[in-house]
Order: structure tokens, then C-alpha cells, then sequence
């Protein structure tokens, strides 16, 4: 790596300290960390499916990896930068609940059309399970992908509608208290 | 993390690659498959530690794994320490799963705990070379973190503080993406969890880091020694770079950042992580480590500062070695003081260095005791100049419990800064605030403070048999039997305490540990070896008898002591708190011995010198005043005196001693030899009776040690061995053996000093068979020092005998024990009659170890000596007509060849026979002379000394070229070669190979783990060790052959092989052993 991409410029960081939660020298650190883990300064969807792979290694984490990373992906390159990876990270590790469930219904959003719908949803939740494989023990009435979405319609789309707006969506993963504990699981991490 | 890293070589990986192109199913039911395995039944532990190796480019399989390792029974998990530990060092990955296996591991078990500190201290040592290598780096990373939470009482603490993850992208992300799926599968969440935080707590810039931090404290280091200031330096090493540390006192202008001002040796080691990084986790204390490394180095690289014989600039050095007779000895004398003088004396040496070049042995002679005593001056500022920044500070502030504070704190494996302060505060308050409600004390950290306080007994116990050893190394062989049990009875002092010997007294079921009581000083031996000063310890103890449970009355009382002196492990609070309101009046043991050269001219010096500190005792004990290391040697104890005990202590040993060197000594030399009384018994209130006792074994003891001292002082000494020193030398002896009667020891026996001499008496010290010509039987000696012991009448009183040995490595014995219990293991699985005897080994440093003796046994070359002598008086034996044979020996210790004893006796043979010859084979095992071959006392064969297996032989090549070693006479024990005997060794060597045959895999792959990057001769051939380890399965003959296989190459080729004859005889020729 050369000495200049190592080095985040003054403007890059004067705008990160804005955009996240983090301070001058927590995204000093993480672009140094970034950079040693990607020397090329990005990540590509194969680096995404390497990690997957890594912490998941007895499921099927391609699926969930390749969602993930269009999540990521905001300018949709097939590249995340620092700059992008550290904006989510932000969000999700030290947002507040309602920013974390803005960022969380953009995963299910597939076509970003401000809805979930059946389809999405169940896309999104069979990715998470081929992910998992059989390390979890699920709840006896969630074995399956369409058992859980359906589930997650009874508690979310209160209109009954088929769709999941985002209203929705955040009401109703706060009126769970397994959703919201699994959010909160973090805190204090990073 | 590996994103890029570029894939390696498994399926995993490899299909990862191909992803985009095919369906990736393939690879999935092969992890899925490995998933099934992992889970199945037949999964053993083994099996995981393998996988562990397979899948280190797996951090999620990795992390399974190692989770999975936990689902074993502890004892199971501490057989493989060796590998486990060997697996973390040499096998990279970006897991962080074993060493937080193993850190979660410590908290679960104490003597895993210590286990694994031990064993990595030792690979540590090895490793020190290369100090920027992947192995040294994790090395240091887990034994600091064992470090701290072993013996850092408040370390509960931050356990409980959640760890925030460092930079690293990879479980970040999964992080991130975990609140985001939670909708989806809430479970997710928390199952990933663990992996994430393991994960997240990996440093990867810090290797870089680190290696750079321990080159710059080498650099640091070497310039101290170099420089004046390191007068003010506190340096404390044991020879064996066991620990070390590196301390200041007070300079703000020093180099070394390392201390502040209060904290002292001991905290050093134990002080909390430097705070250079913002996060404790990058803040690595690495002192011990480091000093371990710094020890290497400067033995490795910059020799010329320690070494002893060497002609150095550094010339007091040599001074010092002149004067002490020999840098070592300096050095055990002060163990008593402070185990690393020696360093300081170094240290300080270019002070004194050019008008000392000059000092050579003549005119050292020719000196007068001014000039001696000058020169002790200057070394012992050298020292005190310690105490000198200490004592000021005492002595203007708080008088004298204050000025305990230092020693306090350094005695204890203390956490730094922040607690010393407190504990100073504590300390300078009225003793009578110190009692604080132990109930007020979490329950967790009552728990901790008994586990320190273990931890800490084990380990001081463990450096403290070293020591005795380094300390007979240089003690003539004549007085070494009178020196060891002076020091024991010393270490004795301080038992009973929480302490064990993990491995060779395993815990019971339910947790609780054996407690050692005393060890049987009487009963104890040198054993004779040609360099080494091996020893045999009995040491009583009773089973099962403490634990860590808060609740009970004895840890309630341990808890208590710890208690009154604010968090001070108990083992030197005993000392502490006694020692309070005394005055304190140490003396460097240096301070006599130096002037015990024997040479008339120094006895001005003498005089002086050691009246000075009597003088100090009474007038200026603040000035003269020594610090005393209990941090070293807390074994033993030390206590204050008083005028009136030195000087009671003076008649005493007056009367005591013949030393006739110095006539007029006696009176001077007094306060050095009060030293004893300095460390006479603490916890002595017990009862008068034994304090009586204890004050006489201990000025025995001590006159003991002074001549053995003085002995070896005059051996070493530069001058040429007059008439006179030769006199003088056996007038030593001569009043040494007159102390040792005293003792009521038996005289020992002239020694030749052949090989097979030596055996013999090894042999019959450590072990017996119940015959007229072999020794003590083993429960007939228990049972006799029960009766005598203290403790006998305690129902689980019990006696275990243990060889200390130090200066050999015995880490590839201990791997021998280990394999061959494996092979043990599988041969019991298949409930074969096969017999191997369980020899157990621990290992305390890379130098170091106990090795369990084995009671009952004898080797065959010492049933033959012994037997042929007896033969011969008996007039069995014409005097030239040969050698008493096993069978002579079977007949007489089991009778007629057709009775019952006789017939289980041959049967064991054979049981045992079948199993070493395999495992001769297997493992390649060499120098089977009949010194390492031992009979019971039930006919068993047992093979020990493992110094020549798998890739290293003795001497050239052409010996022992058979299979192994089976001659006609054992045919012959086993009723000849149609003797049923015979035909079930044949049976058992068949059933025992075609056994270990299918366990080849398990056997072979636990060499290959531990040949990787292994110094240990046995893995001489590298590589290829386990290759051909491999070959001698021969796994290509099949199993229909086998059978014909064992018979016809294995036992026929080794049969009466020439061979084998050969190298007995070349053993009879060249070391008396007994073919």
C-alpha cells in the first residue's frame, strides 16, 4: 500500500466525523485496520463470501453475503470503500434504535421500493437459514424460511396487506422483544 | 479473517474460489459432512486436535472445534497440553479460538492453568531466539495473560468488563450484519456472537508492534547493564530465565520507563499492562516475557556480561566470581536474599571495573583485608544502593511498617500501581484497621484470592527445588547429601502450604487437591549422575485435602491471613505480618562467604565485614538493612533476629561447627551464619516443642550449607590447590559428616564414580525390591516414616517420592511418557493383557521438571550387581564365573520356577516385555543398556530414560541395530522358547502391534505436531521423523501378515541379536553396566 492511500485525507475525515459516531482517531484506527485487512482499500462481493465462509462455515452464507453487500454497495461499484463500510458500521453499532432499523429494512427492501414484500422477505430469511445450517436451534414453530416469514407478517404487517413499509417494519421489530434484545446484543462492542 | 491471505490448501478454501462457477454443494456436504463427524460419537478428542491443525484457515471450523474441545473431560484435555499448547504456537491462523480456549481453560482448572504456564515458559525459552517469530509473539500474548490472571487477584474485575473488538473488518461486518438479519432470525444474533467478540479481540498490527517493543527493551536492557545507573536498578533473573524482571526504583532520569516509584521486583511481573495504547488489550505486559527473552539474549548474544568464566572488560565480574569463588554459587547464596544478585553485582560491575582488572589471583592474595573488605564494599553498594533509594524513604516516613511495604510487595505476585498504593495507604495505618470482614469480599474474588494464593505456592515451590539443585551443582559431591537436607528442612518451614505437584498427584474427582505436608528431609537423595544434581524427594501429603471453595474453614482462615494485610497472598503474609513489629537485620549470606575464601589475610575483612552488620542490627537497621526476596525462594523463610539471637545463635554455632579454616571465626562470623536464624521459622507459634526443633535443624542446616559453600568456594577458587586448602578441604568435610551424624544420617558410601556404581546406589535410593540383596521394599519405607511423621496419623496421609531434576531438558521424556501412555491407552481398549507402566513427568520450565520416581523397581543392572556379589559370598557363584542372570534374581525373589509366584511373576514378565519391545521398536527407542531397563517387585519390565528415541541415537550408528532389545536370557526367563511364557509374549506382541496399527494414524500424528520447529533431539530428523515413525507401522503388510510380520521380523530379528550383545558389552566395558 502506498503511504498516500494509507492516509485518509483531512477532508475524507473531517466528513466521516460528521456522518458517524466515530472521532477523529476511532476512524484513524479503523482505516489503518481496513487497509491491513484490504490492502487494496475495497471489498468485493468474493471478499464478502470469503468472510461468510469464515464464520459460517457449515451453512450457506453465499446467498445472505450477496444481499448483504448491495446493503453496503451504496454507489453501487461492486466495490466497499472505507468510507462505506464505516458508515454502516457506525449505524449498526452505535446508532440509536430507529437508525438501526432504518439500515436493517434496507437489507429486506431488495428493489428499494420502500416496501417488503412476501417474496423479498422470504429471500432474505432463506438466506439467513441456509446461512445458519443446522447450528441454531430454531423455535419448533420456525423450522422453516416461510414458517418464520410468516411470523414475521403476523407481527409486522399490521394492515394486513401483504406489505411491510417501513412504519411497519419499525414498529414491529420494537414490539418484539427477541428482535429487540438480538439488536441490542452488540452494544458496546465496537 | 483471510481475506487476503490467498486461499490454502483445503476444500474449503478451494471451492470459495470456484463459487461463481459451480454449485458450491459439493463443499458443503463436505464441511457438512465434517459436521456429522465433529458430533458423531466416535469423534475423540484426539480427532479434534487434529482437525484443530486441518482447519486453521477456517476461523468458523476452527471456532467449532475448539468449543468442541471443551466438551471433554478436563483430564483428557490436560494429557494433551503438550500438543495443545504446541498446536497454538506453531500453527498460524487467524483464529482466536485456541488461546481463548486455553485462557478459558486456566479459569476452569488450576492445574491446567499451571500445566499450560509451565509448558509455554518452556517452549518460551526455545522460541526466544527468534523473538519476532509468530510462536514467540503468542507465546508472550498468552503467558502474560495467564500471568495476570493467575496471580493478579483483581483481574476478576475486568473479566467482567465487556471487550471491545479492535479494528478488524471481518467480524465487524459480521457484526453489522447480525442487527440487520435479527428480523429474520433473532437466534442468529446471539449464535454468532461469541464468534465475532474472539474474533474481534485479534491484534494484527500488534506482532509487528511487539516484536518491536521487545527488540527496543533488549537494546534498553544491555544498555543498563552497561550503564552506572543500573546501580539503582533492581534486576532480578534466575539462571535459568525462568522469571525475571527488571525494576527501578524511583529514578525519575532512568532509562528504564518500566516502574514507578513504589512497585518492586515482584509486582514488575505482575503489574498491570503499560498503558501505551488506549486499549488495555494493545497494552501488553510482557515483563516476564520479555525478560525471559531478554535472558536469552543476553546469554545468546551478549554473553560476555554473564558469563562467569569468561575474561571480561567487565572485570569486578570476575571480581565477584573471584571473591564468591564462582558467579553461581553468588547466586544461590542470595537466593536466600534475592535470587538475582548476581545480575546486580553485574550490573554495577563497570563501576568498579578497571583498578579490579588488576585483580588477579595472586595479587588478590597478597590483598589485604582492607582491600577485601573494600572490594566487598563496593559490592555490596552495588546491592544497597537498592536500598539506599528504599530506605530513606522508609525511614523518613513511616518506621518500620512502612519499610516493610517494598519487601511485602515484592514477595507478593501483586497487581501494580494503583494496589500497592492502596496497600501502602493500608499499611501505614494502625495494624489493627487491616482486619477487614472477609464476608465483604465478592465470593468470586474470595475464590481468586485462594486460586492466587495456589498458584503462587506451586509455582515458588516449583523454582524453589530448582534452585536446591543449581545450589548442589556447585557443592562438592561429598557434601551435597548434607546440603540438600539443610535446604529442604528449610523449605520444610514453610509447609504445610496449598500446594501440589499437578501431573504426578492429579486432583480427585470432585476437584480437590492433594496438600503437601513436608518433605521427609532424612529420607531425601543425591542421586549420582556424572554432571547433574538430580535429587529424590519423599514428600508427604495428604489426598484430597484443600480446594478453592471460600466456604470452608481452612480457606476461610487462608482468606483471613490474606485479609489483615490487604490482599496479600497468604504464603508470605505468614512471614509478614509476624515479621512487622521486628526490626529487620538481614545480612547478605554473600557477606560471608566472600570472606570465607579461606585465606588468613582476608580475616581483617571478615571481621569487619561481618561485624557490620551486627553492629547494624542494633544501631543503624535502617542503613545496613538487606532486602530480603521472598519472591525467589519463599520456601523459605526468613525472619528477623535480634542481638540476642544472633548472638545465642553465634554459641550455638560455635559449638556446632569444626570449621577449623578461620580458628578465630566462629565469634565473627556469627551474624552470617545467623543468617539461619534470619530465616528461622515464622509460623512458628505452633508449638515450642517444634520450635525447638526447627531452631536446631535449622543452624545445623545452615552450618551445613555455609560449609558446603565454603567448599565449593575453595574448588573453585583461583588458587592453586595448596597442601594446605587440600587440608583445609577435608577438614571441611570431615565437619560437615560430623554435622550430618548430627542429623543421624548414615555416612554415605565411598563412590567410584563409574556409571554402573552410580546405578546401583540410584537405584536403591529410589526404589526396592523386598529381597535380602535389594534394597528397602516401598511400603515397608512408607510405613516406616509414617510412624515418624508429624502427620502420620492423618487418615489420608500419604507419601509420593519424586526425582527433581534440573539442568536437563526433560520435555522429550516427558513426550516418551506421553506417547507411550497413548499406546498404553489403545492396547487397554483392547483389553489386551499388554502392561505398561504409567510414568509420570512435570514439566516446570525448559530446564527443569520432577519426574516420578518409580518405587519397587530396580534397574536389571543393579539385580545383576548386586546379585552376582552376593552369589559370589554365598559361594553360589564362582568369582570368575560370570553374572548373575535375571533368572538367578526371578528365582529368588519368586521361588520355585513351578510355583504360583513364580509362574505370575514370569507372566508379568512376558505382559511387559511384550509391551517395550513394541514400543522400542515403534518409537526407536535407544541405549537400552540395562541401567534403563528396571524389574519390580511383581517381575514387570520397565523401560525409563528416553533420551535416544525416534531420530537420535547414542554414538555411532552401528549399535543396537536390532528391532529391539530381547535377548536369550529373557527367553529364558520366559521358560524358553516353548515355554507358555514365551508362546503369550509371542500372542501379545501380535495383539499388541496389530492394535497400534490401527491407532497408526493417532500416534504418528502426535510426533508430527511436536516435531514442528522442536529442538528436542528426538525430532533430530525433522520432518522425516514422523515419516519414518510411519514407515515402522509398516501399514503396507497386510493384516493376515501382520501376525507372521511380528514373528518372524520383529522377534526374530531381535532375538540374541548380535547387536544388542554388543551394546551391552560396550556398556560393561566403558560404564560398569551390568550386561
Amino acid at each position: 500500500m502506498g503511504a498516500k492511500a494509507s492516509k485518509l485525507s483531512k477532508d475524507d475525515l473531517t466528513s466521516l466525523k460528521q456522518s458517524t459516531y466515530f472521532d477523529r482517531r476511532e476512524i484513524q484506527q479503523w482505516h489503518k485496520g481496513f487497509l491491513r485487512d484490504c490492502p487494496n482499500g475495497y471489498l468485493t462481493r468474493d471478499d464478502f463470501v470469503k468472510i461468510y465462509k469464515q464464520f459460517f462455515p457449515f451453512g450457506q452464507p453465499e446467498e445472505f453475503a450477496n444481499h448483504l453487500f448491495s446493503v453496503f454497495d451504496k454507489d453501487n461499484n461492486g466495490f466497499i470503500e472505507f468510507k462505506e463500510f464505516i458508515a454502516v458500521l457506525s449505524t449498526t453499532s452505535r446508532g440509536t434504535l430507529e437508525e438501526k432499523l432504518v439500515w436493517a429494512f434496507q437489507l429486506y427492501d431488495l428493489n428499494h421500493d420502500g416496501y417488503i414484500t412476501y417474496d423479498e422477505m422470504l429471500t432474505i430469511v432463506s438466506s439467513v437459514y441456509k446461512m445458519m445450517g443446522s447450528m441454531v436451534q430454531l423455535d419448533k414453530e420456525e423450522t422453516t424460511p416461510e414458517l418464520r416469514v410468516k411470523n414475521i407478517f403476523k407481527l409486522m404487517d399490521k394492515d394486513e396487506d401483504g406489505y411491510i413499509t417501513l412504519a411497519e417494519f419499525r414498529e414491529g421489530s420494537k414490539v418484539d422483544p427477541s428482535i429487540i434484545s438480538a439488536i441490542s446484543l452488540y452494544d458496546g462492542l465496537v | 479473517m483471510g481475506i487476503e491471505t490467498p486461499p490454502v490448501d483445503t476444500e474449503v478454501q478451494m471451492s470459495t474460489e470456484s463459487l461463481p462457477k459451480r454449485e458450491s454443494t459439493t463443499q458443503l456436504s463436505e464441511n457438512e459432512k465434517l459436521l456429522e463427524f465433529i458430533n458423531s460419537s466416535q469423534f475423540s478428542l484426539y480427532d479434534c486436535i487434529e482437525l484443530i491443525c486441518t482447519y486453521s484457515n477456517n476461523v468458523g471450523i476452527h471456532y467449532y472445534l475448539c468449543q468442541k474441545l471443551l466438551s471433554f473431560p478436563h483430564s483428557e484435555l490436560q494429557f494433551y497440553i503438550p500438543q495443545l499448547v504446541q498446536v497454538l504456537l506453531t500453527i498460524e491462523t487467524e483464529s482466536m479460538a485456541l488461546e481463548d480456549l486455553i485462557l478459558k481453560l486456566k479459569n476452569e482448572n488450576p492445574h491446567f492453568a499451571l500445566l499450560t504456564f509451565w509448558q509455554l515458559q518452556a517452549l518460551l525459552a526455545d522460541l526466544s531466539l527468534d523473538p519476532e517469530s509468530y510462536g514467540f509473539q503468542v507465546a508472550r500474548r498468552v503467558l502474560n495473560e495467564l500471568q495476570s490472571s493467575l496471580f493478579n487477584i483483581n483481574s476478576i474485575e475486568d473479566e467482567k468488563k465487556i471487550q471491545k473488538i479492535h479494528e478488524n473488518v471481518a467480524p465487524a461486518l459480521v457484526l453489522a450484519s447480525m442487527m440487520m438479519s435479527c428480523m429474520a432470525s433473532p437466534e442468529m444474533a446471539s449464535m454468532a456472537k461469541p464468534m465475532v467478540e474472539s474474533q474481534g479481540r485479534r491484534q494484527k498490527a500488534y506482532v509487528f508492534k511487539l516484536a518491536k517493543s521487545a527488540m527496543r527493551d533488549f537494546t534498553k536492557n544491555i544498555t543498563l547493564k552497561n550503564t552506572k545507573l543500573n546501580k539503582q536498578t533492581f534486576y532480578r533473573s534466575s539462571s535459568k530465565g525462568k522469571k525475571r524482571d527488571v525494576n527501578t526504583i524511583s529514578l525519575p532520569d532512568t532509562p528504564v520507563d518500566i516502574v514507578d516509584a513504589v512497585t518492586t521486583k515482584e509486582d514488575t511481573n505482575f503489574r498491570k499492562p503499560r498503558k501505551k495504547d488506549e486499549e488495555r488489550e494493545h497494552s501488553l505486559n510482557f515483563d516476564i516475557i520479555d525478560d525471559v527473552g531478554e535472558q536469552m539474549f543476553s546469554e545468546k548474544i551478549s554473553g560476555s556480561i554473564k558469563l562467569p568464566k569468561r575474561k571480561t572488560k567487565f572485570v569486578d565480574n570476575s571480581y565477584v566470581h573471584k571473591v564468591y569463588g564462582n558467579k553461581t554459587v553468588s547466586e544461590h547464596e542470595h537466593h536466600e536474599l534475592e535470587l538475582d544478585d548476581n545480575t546486580i553485582v553485574v550490573g554495577s560491575s563497570v563501576v568498579n571495573d578497571e583498578e579490579h582488572l588488576v585483580d588477579s589471583p595472586e595479587s588478590q592474595r597478597k590483598k589485604t583485608g582492607l582491600e577485601a573488605l573494600k572490594a566487598k564494599d563496593q559490592y555490596t553498594s552495588s546491592m544497597p544502593n537498592l536500598h539506599k533509594v528504599d530506605i530513606p524513604r522508609s525511614s523518613a516516613s513511616y518506621g518500620s511498617p512502612e519499610r516493610k511495604a517494598p519487601k511485602f510487595i515484592r514477595s507478593n505476585s501483586q497487581p501494580p500501581t494503583e494496589n500497592t498504593l492502596a496497600r501502602r495507604g493500608t499499611l501505614t495505618r494502625n495494624p489493627s484497621q487491616l482486619e477487614i470482614d472477609i464476608n465483604r469480599i465478592p465470593i468470586s474474588k474470595r475464590i481468586k484470592i485462594l486460586k492466587a494464593n495456589y498458584f503462587r505456592c506451586a509455582t515458588q515451590f516449583a523454582i524453589a527445588l530448582e534452585s536446591i539443585s543449581q545450589r548442589l551443582a556447585q557443592v562438592p559431591t561429598e557434601a551435597r547429601l548434607s546440603a540438600l537436607r539443610a535446604e529442604l528442612s528449610l523449605i520444610n518451614r514453610d509447609l504445610p502450604a496449598e500446594v501440589d505437584i499437578p501431573t504426578l498427584l492429579p486432583p480427585n474427582k470432585k476437584g480437590r487437591l492433594h496438600k503437601l505436608v513436608t518433605i521427609t528431609a532424612s529420607e531425601a537423595q543425591v542421586l549420582n549422575s556424572a554432571e547433574k544434581v538430580p535429587y529424590l524427594l519423599l514428600i508427604e501429603y495428604l489426598r484430597d485435602e484443600f480446594d478453592f471453595d471460600p466456604t470452608t474453614d481452612d480457606n476461610i482462615m487462608v482468606l483471613k491471613k490474606s485479609n489483615c494485610s490487604k490482599s496479600t497472598p497468604l504464603f508470605d503474609l505468614n512471614y509478614l505480618s509476624k515479621k512487622r513489629d521486628r526490626e529487620t537485620g538481614m545480612f547478605s549470606l554473600a557477606d560471608s562467604t566472600d570472606a570465607l575464601v579461606g585465606d588468613e589475610e582476608l580475616s581483617d575483612g571478615i571481621l569487619r565485614s561481618s561485624s557490620n552488620p551486627l553492629q547494624h542490627t542494633s544501631s543503624l537497621p535502617e542503613v545496613q538493612h538487606r532486602e530480603m526476596d521472598l519472591g525467589d525462594l519463599s520456601m523459605v523463610r526468613v525472619k528477623n533476629q535480634t542481638d540476642a539471637e544472633a548472638y545465642r545463635s553465634s554459641i550455638v554455632l560455635k559449638a556446632a561447627s569444626n570449621v577449623p579454616v578461620i580458628p578465630d571465626d566462629t565469634q565473627d562470623r556469627s551474624p552470617d551464619l545467623a543468617f539461619a536464624q534470619n530465616m528461622d521459622e515464622v509460623i512458628d507459634k505452633r508449638s515450642a516443642d517444634s520450635k525447638e526443633f526447627h531452631r536446631e535443624t535449622d543452624d545445623l542446616a545452615d552450618q551445613m550449607r555455609i560449609s558446603a559453600l565454603m567448599l565449593a568456594q575453595l574448588d573453585n577458587s583461583p588458587q592453586q590447590l595448596s597442601d594446605s586448602t587440600n587440608q583445609i578441604r577435608a577438614q571441611i568435610i570431615a565437619s560437615m559428616k560430623e554435622v550430618q551424624d548430627k542429623f543421624g544420617y548414615r555416612d554415605l558410601e565411598a563412590m567410584h564414580g563409574e556409571a554402573g556404581e552410580r546405578k546401583l546406589e540410584n537405584d536403591l535410593k529410589t526404589g526396592g525390591i523386598d529381597t535380602s540383596y535389594l534394597g528397602e521394599d516401598w511400603n515397608t519405607r512408607k510405613e516406616r516414616i509414617r510412624k515418624t511423621s508429624e502427620y502420620g496419623h492423618l487418615e489420608n496421609w500419604d507419601l509420593c517420592s519424586v526425582i527433581a531434576k534440573s539442568g536437563d531438558d526433560l520435555r522429550q521424556e516427558a513426550f516418551a511418557c506421553q506417547i507411550i501412555q497413548a499406546m498404553a491407552q489403545i492396547w487397554n481398549k483392547e483389553k489386551s493383557d499388554i502392561w505398561v507402566k504409567k510414568m509420570r513427568i512435570l514439566i516446570t520450565s525448559a530446564t527443569t521438571g520432577l519426574v516420578e520416581t518409580i518405587t519397587n523397581a530396580v534397574s536389571v543392572h543393579s539385580i545383576k550387581k548386586s546379585l552376582t556379589k552376593k552369589m559370589i559370598e554365598d559361594g553360589e557363584l564362582d568369582e570368575r564365573g560370570g553374572i548373575a542372570s535375571i533368572r538367578d534374581h526371578f528365582i529368588r525373589a519368586f521361588g520355585d520356577p513351578n510355583g504360583f509366584k513364580f509362574r505370575r511373576a514370569q507372566d508379568n514378565f512376558a505382559c511387559s516385555l511384550a509391551a517395550y519391545s513394541l514400543i522400542c521398536y515403534i518409537l526407536r527407542v535407544k541405549d537400552r543398556h540395562n541401567g534403563n531397563i528396571m524389574i519390580d517387585n511383581e517381575g514387570h519390565v520397565i523401560h525409563i530414560d528416553f533420551g535416544f528415541m525416534l531420530s537420535n541415537s547414542p554414538g555411532s550408528v552401528g549399535f543396537e541395530a536390532a528391532p529391539f532389545k530381547f535377548t536369550y536370557e529373557y527367553v529364558d526367563v520366559l521358560g524358553g522358547l516353548q515355554g507358555d511364557a514365551y508362546k503369550k509374549y509371542v500372542r501379545l506382541m501380535q495383539e499388541g502391534f496389530r492394535a497400534l496399527r490401527k491407532q497408526a494414524n493417532q500416534i504418528v500424528s502426535m510426533c508430527e505436531i511436536m516435531q514442528k520447529d522442536n529442538m528436542q533431539p528426538c525430532f533430530e530428523a525433522g520432518d522425516q521423523t514422523s515419516v519414518q515413525l510411519r514407515q515402522r507401522f509398516h501399514l503396507d503388510v497386510n493384516d493376515d501378515e501382520v501376525d507372521n510380520f511380528v514373528e518372524t521380523f520383529l522377534i526374530g530379528k531381535s532375538l540374541g541379536s548380535v547387536y544388542t550383545r554388543l551394546y551391552d558389552q560396550f556398556q560393561l566395558i566403558t560404564q560398569g553396566i551390568y550386561s
